[in-house]
């Protein structure tokens, strides 16, 4: 096994090749952001506490293809670790976890810490082997600040999802803050339309701004929104209809963030 | 009036004192130095959206966001803004300054031209539930995230308590360990073996392994660290050796040498981990001196001024200038009349008061955080002297009403309570002071309000304008005093409406008093929670240099 990968540290212009890989480990999480070059060279490699050698890169010697990657920061964060999907990747992420190991206590850092996705049981594996234990995550906390905008990303990228749904549907929403605008509607068709405004539709859906917020962010159920009294439909028997709708536009990914991403 | 800071956008001329309100807020992240990096001289910094705070000149306050993308769901990419970098200077918190800083260009306009569809930040659970949820609609997301971590070494531990000024702070502060002859070793397969020995009122630490210590304590990290963090640390220990989480080799007797350990460890583990530069200061005892007045005092004695009537109102709001003006060139002020108690362990001016010929002290002032007791008796005793010494009849002073240890300080040194000056106050400009609090709490009335509110005045001097128009709404709170259509009429007299807006009335009061005629009577209960929001709710209070 040992002898398939070999492991380096990071030369200038191996950045697309880490950002591609990045993002293709990470493409069914939801709450990171996206890898560009430019991200990336800002939140890990020209970070205050990251050296060339910091970024250790673990490849196949046959094909030189990057299988592997960590960014290693002189404070004990272990910024980014991404493993391939198609290689060994318990081998891997040990190569590089037991690389920023010792990484890290040349450069007398006193801790060592990462964040690993909770259904990367390999990642899990290798940190567990190499005695790491857990600890309570940093809670994040999410905000819409424009409705009708994630309403209509949403709708289209579920368009094949809604099938025939052909509605106009009037979102109002109660006790918004001042940047927030409170009412709005989506005509579903053969296109995705959104008015500023509310214009004559199908139904309403009346909730108040921090349970759609939650609704949408899979935070919540809209059945249980519904039986609670924190949503309404109007008039009510577009109540199936409304359901349909609210939950194919929830967004039900795992949420996942590298450290990197907390700036 | 009750606000004296201003918020506004960041400006190049910032760069210098934001980075170092971060840096000195921050100091765990990165050791504090970041801000360039992070802000100034990334490709997607936009000064038009960082939010300064600033008071007489001075940055007390910023507030960031980082602008960028954010995946939510497989091929959904949305334009957003990651909150960070909120600091506000530790003197100027509990002020709603950061509440302002947040609520800073956050509107429909700033979003929609940046198309920012959502806001998200990585925030201390308990902040969330104070301010984020509740101001900016926040929701907390389910994580698929596991944290892992690993101890290397010890060495930030070992090099704090190996310091002999750290070793008598442990000792003071927990008094049994000088007479604690014990060893104990804490060892976890997540990190070295940390050693520590309490011979004869010494502490030595080490990541040796143990070598004859008499007490053995193994646990997993986690269950290391959730003793530490635990507030009964002895139950804590004891039901963790029950559920065999714990392993405790040595005698039983021990055990509790080593629960008064961990007391300990958690006490330096978490001034370490907070960077609590304070933490050893404070711990220990502060050396008080008293000296005159020196050139460049003021701009500390006026911080001091503000620290400490933070939460009143009433008086003529300091700045250097001013208190060299009311102060230092008053007649019959001198310098050697006014007495500054200096703090020595941390250089700084925790009380001062300013004694006149007259026999008034103008000012008195001093840091409640301090032991009041013992800087204010300094300050009474010093300037007692010296009115005696220039043959002043009387001493005489204005004191908070609610503070207790100086009332116990007074009385102790021979002073008695007098019926203070009363203070008059009219309203020059009722249109321009309700301005001035609804643009306090704007943000609390545009969420709770949808009203119009017209006020009839009777009996108001000439110089007022009968009626007062308040519109509350979506789009914002209007103050006029022209009559529009209104959903709320309240008829009363001028003295009980100044009395309201001051807080010397509350609503409820004004009511069961027949003060005044609120129509329809069925809009009674909005009238009390809406004017319980526009009204003073300090304490008012002035010292005598107030006086003018």
């Amino acid at each position: 096994m040992e002898n398939r990968y070999q492991t380096r540290t990071f030369v200038e212009g191996d950045e697309v090749r880490l950002v591609n890989l990045f993002n293709e480990a990470h493409d069914k999480y939801s709450g990171f952001v996206p890898r560009t070059e430019g991200y990336w060279r800002w939140s890990c490699r020209d970070r205050p506490d990251v050296k060339p050698e910091g970024i250790i890169v673990t490849e196949e010697k046959q094909s030189g293809k990057i299988v592997g990657y960590t960014v290693v920061g002189k404070s004990g964060n272990i910024w980014e670790l991404c493993v391939d999907a198609k290689t060994d990747r318990k081998y891997v992420a040990s190569v590089l976890i037991e690389s920023a190991t010792s990484y890290l206590r040349k450069v007398n850092a006193d801790q060592i810490v990462l964040n690993v996705p909770s259904d990367d049981l390999d990642i899990q594996e290798a940190c567990v082997q190499t005695d790491f234990f857990e600890l309570p995550p940093d809670q994040m906390f999410v905000g819409i600040t424009d409705f009708e905008a994630l309403v209509e990303a949403l709708a289209k990228s579920i368009k094949e999802k809604l099938g025939d749904f052909r509605e106009t549907v009037t979102f109002r929403l109660l006790k918004a803050q001042s940047w927030i605008n409170p009412v709005f509607s989506v005509r579903f068709d053969t296109e995705i339309q959104v008015f500023e405004k509310a214009v004559p539709s199908g139904f309403s859906i009346i909730v108040d701004s921090d349970v759609l917020t939650a609704i949408l962010l899979g935070s919540v159920n809209p059945f249980a929104a519904v039986l609670k009294g924190k949503l309404k439909i109007n008039p009510f028997w577009k109540f199936r209809k409304a359901m349909n709708l609210l939950n194919a536009l929830q967004i039900r990914n795992p949420w996942f963030y590298s450290l990197a991403d907390y700036g | 009036m009750k606000k004296m800071y201003k918020c506004r956008s960041f400006l190049p001329r910032d760069s210098d004192a934001v980075r170092e309100l971060v840096k000195t807020t921050f100091p765990n992240f990165l050791e504090g130095n970041y801000w360039d990096w992070k802000h100034l001289n990334n490709s997607k910094f936009d000064p038009s959206i960082i939010a300064i705070a600033e008071k007489d000149g001075e940055i007390v306050g910023c507030s960031h966001w980082l602008q960028g993308n954010l995946k939510i769901r497989r091929n959904v990419v949305v334009g957003s803004l990651l909150t960070c970098d909120l600091a506000v200077k530790p003197e100027q918190r509990n002020r709603g300054i950061a509440k302002e800083l947040l609520l800073q260009r956050r509107t429909r306009e700033t979003f929609k031209n940046r198309n920012i569809v959502v806001n998200y930040d990585f925030a201390d659970p308990r902040l969330a539930k104070k301010l984020y949820t509740p101001l900016l609609g926040y929701t907390k997301i389910g994580l698929a995230v596991k944290k892992y971590a690993k101890a290397l070494g010890w060495k930030r531990l070992i090099d704090v308590v190996s310091k002999e000024e750290t070793t008598k702070i442990l000792l003071k502060r927990f008094p049994k360990l000088r007479k604690l002859n014990l060893s104990v070793c804490f060892k976890s397969k997540s990190s070295p073996p940390l050693t520590l020995r309490f011979i004869n009122g010494k502490i030595e630490i080490s990541e040796n392994e143990p070598q004859n210590v008499q007490i053995l304590v193994e646990a997993d990290l986690s269950v290391l660290i959730s003793v530490f963090e635990a507030k009964h640390v002895m139950t804590h220990v004891l039901k963790a050796v029950f559920e065999r989480k714990i392993k405790i080799k040595g005698k039983l007797s021990k055990l509790y040498g080593v629960s008064q350990n961990f007391g300990l460890l958690k006490a330096v583990l978490r001034a370490i981990s907070t960077q609590e530069t304070d933490f050893f200061a404070h711990a220990q005892t502060p050396k008080y001196k008293v000296r005159n007045f020196e050139n460049g005092d003021e701009t500390e004695i006026v911080r001091l001024f503000d620290r400490a009537y933070a939460r009143y109102g009433g008086f003529v709001s300091r700045n250097p200038k001013y208190w060299l003006w009311c102060c230092l060139q008053r007649p019959g002020v001198s310098r050697e009349g006014i007495f500054v108690v200096v703090n020595e362990n941390e250089n700084n001016v925790v009380g001062y008061a300013v004694a006149g010929k007259s026999g008034n002290i103008w000012e008195m002032c001093y840091d409640p955080q301090h032991d009041v007791e013992k800087v204010v008796g300094m300050l009474l005793s010093e300037t007692t002297r010296y009115l005696e010494n220039i043959g002043a009849a009387t001493v005489a002073f204005n004191a908070v009403e609610d503070d207790p240890a100086l009332r116990k300080v007074c009385n102790e040194s021979g002073f008695e309570a007098l019926t203070a000056a009363r203070m008059y106050l009219s309203i020059l400009d009722i249109r321009g002071i309700v301005t001035l609090l609804e643009e306090d709490n704007r943000e609390e009335l545009i969420k709770y309000f949808d009203e119009s509110v017209l006020v009839e005045l009777e009996d108001a001097p000439q110089w007022i304008k009968k009626t007062l128009f308040v519109r509350i709404g979506r789009d914002g709170v209007y103050v006029e005093e022209n009559v529009h259509p209104y959903t709320i009429f309240v008829k009363t007299d001028f003295a009980t409406f100044s009395s309201l807006l001051a807080g010397i009335l509350t609503p409820s009061e004004a009511i069961s008093q027949s003060r005044l005629k609120i129509e329809p009577a069925g809009k009674s209960s909005t009238f009390v929670k809406l004017f319980s929001i526009l009204s003073l709710d300090a304490k008012w209070f002035f010292p005598l240099s107030d006086y003018g």
